[in-house]
């Protein structure tokens, strides 16, 4: 992410990271497996075992360097790349294609995907109707289990979700790594505003149309999950649509310039999300008696959430998601975790724990099953040759 | 956009501080009950807003099943939902199903069912339906579907003047569903 | 009567059609609530000309003028795509100040020539001509009317129905003190032209 080295923040003992990392040892093992007993099938042993000797080796590292981004990235890439897997394959399973037709949507077996969340919120309030055509308790990703799930990690982590969650974030977060310079390092300030405009704008005409503009229009991860089905030049149009914003937003630009392009430039729930910040309790800030005015914060920023004004006000953007980034790389241990009320400064290794800890549990709970998932389906392959049962 | 903490770039008061640090606290609480109470809360979620599917989509309630033996018929409740009042337009659903899954979806479970619907269920429906509708319960047909199943085209004749034409014909696993464009009552 | 309690009645209808343009209008363009005001009183005109403008073409020609379906959708999504059109012209009309493309600084000038002074205006023009949907209706009763003054009468009376429910919007000005939300909002129209232009696109099918 970063040009300079990011420099550690003070590390734990060998004993004291050990100590910290036992509740996560168990707590993350409970989440992975969803019960109390390990799976039988080796196909399914397997990833498991795999995905949890994985995360707690990560979150190991993570207490025992003091380091943050590195290892969050470490499972926020391959999450990613696993949701896209086994997303696929599950949907090839079910319904034989990518493309989403008039009677899947009839049906209500669209999975509902947290992008939706700002367009529903009008509607549903004015005429307690969801605009989407899934299913709202039965199915994979009902609309109410993925409500629940958006509330409970606006409370916990606020914008965190797009560094912590996310399922899409992290396609772009592994192409924004690939070159070791950035091609393109200046994006004026104003784009960082657009995507609250898309969101504006998806709102808008969402409740003025009563369908969800953004996925119909300008969702750029309709090229890696389903769309509608291409019978027509309008479903041909947008497909086009969904893959120019795709390969522009969410591999070119965030090669050229190192940055998550599409989360800082142009996502709209991120920008809702934004607004949960207000309501969570970890926040990040600088503090201005250790900051020296460096900019390495700001240059390194992946979504835009750093500049000069907020620094010197000591803290970020609204946009912050909270991956660490800044914190790992102040030389001077002046960008740090905080926790709301306390005083900037204070304790904070103990703030960051107190935010890594359900941070990097959501992740595993949320990430783990799809990743453990797709190392099956790639096991399935090795094993048997087809990759779809 | 962030403000600096209360007390000063520094200083704080105690029970900020205490208040803060037992929310941040709740934090791996409530990401684990909202993982593992998922189901249950979604269910509460849904009973108190008392949100459904929009109609829109799942084309509203059926109102009616005519049952042919060969076939049923489904008749919805005509749609015009809008976000602040009715809309001018709408339409009114009528799903022409199967009365039993095919054999391959009975017996293949969700695996048959994709099979199934690799092969519509439309082609077991007649090849040739005629259907009168009457979407406004007053005892009068107010339009007549003439549907190839076969093919999937309808074409309607109208006895209502709110009737306006076919909207959209969806193909399910199990029959047809004929969205019938209407003209709103107001 | 008739046109005013029509107009009352569809008004929320006009509310939800026109919000996506007027909105952007009034975050990206004004700073008091008084000016908001009379942008919001150039939209409606705007409108109402529209409206009073098809009224008498439609009773001149009468019922000769109803066009075949496929001839009004065309015109329904070329109106669509030139009120796209006008939003992105709207929301760029200043480009970014610290934008690196040379280009920029051409596009700003020949902005200035063609950006019509009352765009809001213009806006409104196309609004009412394609995304209200009693834009429909008009067309119905204007066809019908037995003399020129009813049909005039009866959409005056229409758009004095519609228009009660656009009244609270100028409180938008009163987000006067922020930059940041007046970007968010040309933007937003430049977001949503470029959607309305989408839409109308793949109407012309």
């Amino acid at each position: 992410m970063a040009d300079a080295t990011l420099t550690a923040a003070a590390p734990h003992t060998l004993l004291k990271s050990s100590l910290l990392a036992l509740p996560m040892v168990l707590l993350s093992g409970l989440m992975l497996l969803g019960g109390p007993n390990l799976p039988r099938d080796p196909l399914r042993l397997a990833p498991f075992l795999a995905v949890y000797l994985f995360v707690n080796v990560l979150f190991f590292r993570m207490l025992r360097t003091g380091r943050t981004e590195r290892y969050r990235a470490a499972f926020f890439i391959p999450f990613a790349v696993a949701f896209v897997i086994s997303f696929l394959s599950n949907l090839i399973e079910a319904r034989g294609s990518m493309q989403l037709t008039a009677g899947d949507m009839a049906s209500g077996r669209t999975p509902f995907c947290h992008m939706v969340i700002p367009m529903t919120l009008v509607p549903a309030a004015l005429t307690r109707t969801i605009i989407f055509p899934g299913s709202l308790l039965r199915g994979f990703a009902p609309v109410a289990g993925m409500f629940v799930i958006w509330i409970g990690a606006s409370l916990a982590l606020g914008r965190g979700f797009c560094a912590w969650g996310c399922f899409f974030g992290g396609l772009e977060d592994g192409f924004s790594r690939l070159r070791r310079r950035p091609r393109v390092r200046h994006i004026a300030k104003v784009w960082s505003y657009l995507p609250y405009a898309v969101l504006v704008a998806i709102v808008l005409t969402s409740a003025a149309s009563l369908t969800p503009t953004y996925c119909m229009w300008l969702c750029p991860f309709k090229a890696v999950t389903e769309f509608p089905a291409l019978t027509s030049t309008v479903a041909r149009f947008q497909a086009g649509i969904f893959l120019s914003l795709f390969l522009g937003l969410v591999i070119v630009l965030p090669v050229l310039t190192r940055k998550r392009t599409q989360c800082g430039l142009f996502c709209p729930f991120g920008a809702f999300q934004s607004f949960t910040n207000k309501v969570s309790p970890v926040d990040v800030r600088i503090d201005r008696e250790r900051c020296t005015d460096c900019n390495k914060c700001v240059n390194s920023c992946p979504t835009f959430s750093l500049d000069r004004e907020s620094a010197d006000r000591g803290g970020t953007r609204l946009s912050c998601c909270k991956c660490g980034t800044c914190v790992d790389l102040c030389a001077k241990g002046a960008a740090s975790y905080h926790v709301r009320g306390t005083p900037v400064g204070w304790a904070p290794e103990r703030a960051r724990l107190l935010f890594i800890y359900p941070a990097f549990l959501f992740l595993v709970t949320f990430g783990g099953g799809m990743l453990q998932e797709a190392l099956h389906r790639v096991l399935l392959l090795a094993s048997t040759g087809r990759m779809i049962r | 956009m962030s403000a600096p903490a209360p007390g000063g770039a520094r200083g704080g008061r105690p029970l900020w501080t205490g208040l803060g640090l037992a929310w941040a606290a709740a934090a791996v609480p409530l990401v684990l009950a909202t993982f593992i109470g998922l189901n249950g809360w979604a269910r509460v979620l849904v009973q108190i807003t008392g949100v459904a599917i929009s109609p829109w989509y799942t084309g509203g309630k059926v109102v009616r099943v005519i049952d042919h033996g060969a076939y049923r018929t489904h008749l919805h409740e005509p749609v015009f939902t809008g976000l602040l009042g009715p809309r001018k337009t709408g339409f009114v659903q009528v799903d022409l199903l199967t009365p039993e899954p095919a054999a391959a979806t009975a017996a293949g479970g969700a695996r048959g069912a994709a099979r199934a619907a690799a092969v519509p269920d439309s082609v077991h429906l007649p090849g040739h339906l005629v259907e009168s509708v009457d979407f406004d319960g007053d005892g009068a047909a107010d339009f007549r579907l003439d549907v190839d199943t076969r093919v999937g085209t309808a074409r309607v004749t109208a006895f209502n003047p709110r009737v306006l034409g076919v909207h959209e014909i969806i193909r399910f696993e199990h029959g047809l569903g004929l969205r019938v464009r209407l003209r709103n009552r107001s | 009567m008739r046109g005013l309690l029509l107009g009352l009645s569809s008004g929320a209808v006009c509310l939800a059609s026109c919000a996506p343009v007027l909105i952007p209008c009034l975050l990206g363009e004004s700073r008091r609530v008084r000016a908001d005001f009379v942008l919001l009183g150039i939209f409606l005109a705007g409108r109402l000309a529209g409206y009073l403008a098809f009224a008498v073409l439609a009773w001149s020609v009468g019922a000769l003028l109803r066009p075949q379906p496929r001839t009004f959708a065309l015109l329904i999504a070329a109106s669509y795509i030139v009120l796209g059109a006008l939003m992105v012209v709207f929301g760029l009309d200043r480009p970014p100040a610290a934008c690196p493309v040379p280009a920029a600084g051409r596009l700003r000038r020949w902005q200035a020539l063609v950006r019509p002074p009352l765009l809001p205006a213009v806006l409104g023009l196309v609004t009412g001509l394609n995304v209200c949907p009693p834009f429909l209706l008009a067309f119905a009763e204007a066809a019908a009317a037995r003399t020129l003054g009813a049909s005039l009468l009866f959409f005056l009376a229409f758009f004095l129905g519609t228009s009660v429910f656009f009244l609270p919007f100028p409180a938008l000005g009163a987000f006067r003190a922020s930059a940041a939300l007046r970007t968010v909002g040309r933007l937003t129209a430049v977001v949503v032209g470029v959607l309305y232009c989408g839409m109308g696109l793949g109407m012309l099918r």
